[in-house]
């Protein structure tokens, strides 16, 4: 499937991940959120999205180093929040989130509803490389005029361990300093409530837009 | 976390729902099984619509969610020997597999899959539109398929073994090729072996003797080792041997041709009980170690 090979390597250079050391294994199936949805996506509006848990807050830097804690990001919008590193090289990982959240700003900016009340929060959980600097740079390729997409990081590892333990996001360096992760990709209503998680299989830019409408869609709750 | 149920404790029936919880056990939701005048939005392709649950499998790339269904408390903690004879309670056993929408969790068909549907193995290929189920009292193999213009479907594509012999199929085991389909039966105590490179007519390859009741099959990604468990459900179990060989644990190595027996925890004489589940999925299959004090997740 060479078609399926050249867009890995289109979605790579896209995205700026480093497809040099500690390479994965270009893997034979690449996620369904690079292609086409095989199914009509869920109509906005028409079924439910039961709260999970409430979104943890936690401790992080935002692109110019300032400290920030997650909640600061949380409440006015409705939120996607992205546990990336910029250097990982797995295409059906970082890569993949990259892409599709970017579908979902393409979309976004062209529907000034939806550009206002949803926020891209995009947190690495390798703050030994990914510096304030280097999420900055990283966000410039990515996010478009008029999008809010945020880019953040941790003070240290140990910094976010709890953050991360808070939204079961996995992973850990192995000897040879490689990370492992699982990709989890978080939706957040304004309530500051955790309303799906979206693994490989499941994070698609169609599907996500639905649920975000779907969240738009609700009526407000009652004022406090 | 999705939870298929069984059944229910208002009257101990076969109506039951699906549960999701977090990864932290903390509820969601409950979504019943579709019913007559509870359709929730289903077509009702046949005659049934139970309400009975049993397994659950997806697949995420075409948004489905394929479940099978059983029966209620009142008939799973009677005597099998009783029930049999009870000509009323096996009118209560689940006739039905439904489709489902997997991200809204709306069911969407409801077909007449006759006689308990269990377990259900959906194919692994990516091109694959496919998911198989083995009815435990009629026998037969069920293939739940999207056909070519798009709509599930299904269809009973294969007898397992002499039906009016009860054989009673239980658990199932596609390959990692989608090539092969191992078929337990508790009753005879046999694994049968089904070529399914063509799964509108799957065929009978190979059959061997396992035990003097075997229920769940487990087998490795390269297909070269098969573990067995022997027990079904407490009240149904057989209790009396008659070769010594009830409750086990077994691994056989599969060459292509033949089982060969590798070992076999003997479950009544080390009195352990009666062995059920399997599951295999420790990080050290994946080839590599999680490094010192930090647990790796699957």
């Amino acid at each position: 499937m060479r078609w399926r090979t050249s867009l890995a390597a289109v979605v790579l250079a896209a995205s700026g991940a480093a497809y040099a050391e500690h390479q994965h294994p270009a893997p034979t199936v690449l996620a369904p959120g690079y292609f086409a949805l095989e199914f009509p996506a869920p109509v906005p509006g028409s079924y439910q999205l039961p709260p999970f848990s409430v979104a943890a807050d936690g401790a992080v830097l935002d692109d110019s180093g300032n400290s920030r804690n997650l909640y600061d990001f949380y409440g006015d919008r409705v939120v996607l929040l992205s546990f990336i590193y910029t250097t990982c090289s797995d295409v059906n990982g970082c890569p993949l989130a990259a892409y599709v959240l970017k579908r979902v700003q393409d979309r976004a900016v062209a529907d000034p509803k939806m550009r206002d009340q949803l926020r891209v929060v995009s947190l690495s959980f390798d703050p030994q490389h990914d510096t304030p600097a280097v999420m900055k740079e990283y966000g410039e390729r990515l996010r478009a005029p008029g999008f809010d997409w945020t880019f953040l990081t941790g003070a240290s590892d140990a910094a976010l361990q709890s953050t991360l333990a808070a939204y079961d996001q996995s992973m850990y360096r192995d000897e040879s300093g490689t990370i492992s992760h699982i990709l989890r990709v978080v939706l957040i209503d304004k309530q500051r409530r955790v309303r799906n998680i979206y693994s490989v299989s499941f994070l698609h830019a169609d599907t996500v837009l639905s649920d975000v409408q779907t969240l738009l869609l609700e009526p407000a709750p009652p004022a406090q | 976390m999705l939870l298929t149920g069984l059944s229910n404790n208002k009257d101990h029936g076969g109506r039951t729902a699906m549960v999701q919880y977090t990864n932290d056990g903390e509820y969601i939701s409950t979504t019943w099984m579709p019913v007559d005048g509870a359709l929730q939005g289903a077509v009702k392709t046949g005659k049934f619509a139970d309400g009975y649950g049993y397994d659950a499998r997806a697949l995420p790339r075409l948004n489905a969610l394929v479940t099978s269904s059983f029966t209620g408390w009142n008939n799973y903690m009677m005597n099998l020997g009783k029930l049999m004879a009870d000509a009323e309670a096996m009118k209560h056993f689940g006739n039905t597999v439904v489709v489902w929408d997997l991200h809204t969790l709306q069911p969407k068909k409801i077909f007449d899959v006759p006689g308990a549907p269990l377990e259900l193995r959906c194919a692994w290929g990516a091109n694959r539109n496919y998911c198989f189920t083995a009815t435990a009292l009629t026998s037969k193999i069920w293939l739940i398929y999207l056909d070519e213009a798009g709509e599930w479907q299904t269809k009973a594509v294969a007898d397992i073994g002499d039906a009016s012999k009860i054989p009673l199929p239980v658990d199932i085991s596609i390959s990692a090729e989608d090539d092969l389909l191992w078929v337990n039966t508790w009753n005879d105590g046999k694994v049968r072996l089904f070529d399914i490179r063509d799964p509108h007519a799957p065929k009978q390859v190979f059959d061997q003797q396992i035990g003097e009741q075997v229920n769940m099959v487990s087998e490795s990604w390269d297909g070269k080792r098969l573990y067995f468990t022997s027990s079904l459900l407490a009240n149904w179990d057989k209790t009396t041997s008659t070769g010594g060989d009830l409750q086990f644990f077994k691994l056989y190595s599969w060459d292509g041709k033949a089982l060969k027996p590798q070992f076999n925890i003997d479950f009544v004489k080390e009195k352990l009980g009666a062995p059920h589940q399997m599951r295999f999925g420790a990080y050290a299959l994946y080839g590599k170690k999680a490094p010192a004090g930090q647990v790796a997740q699957q």
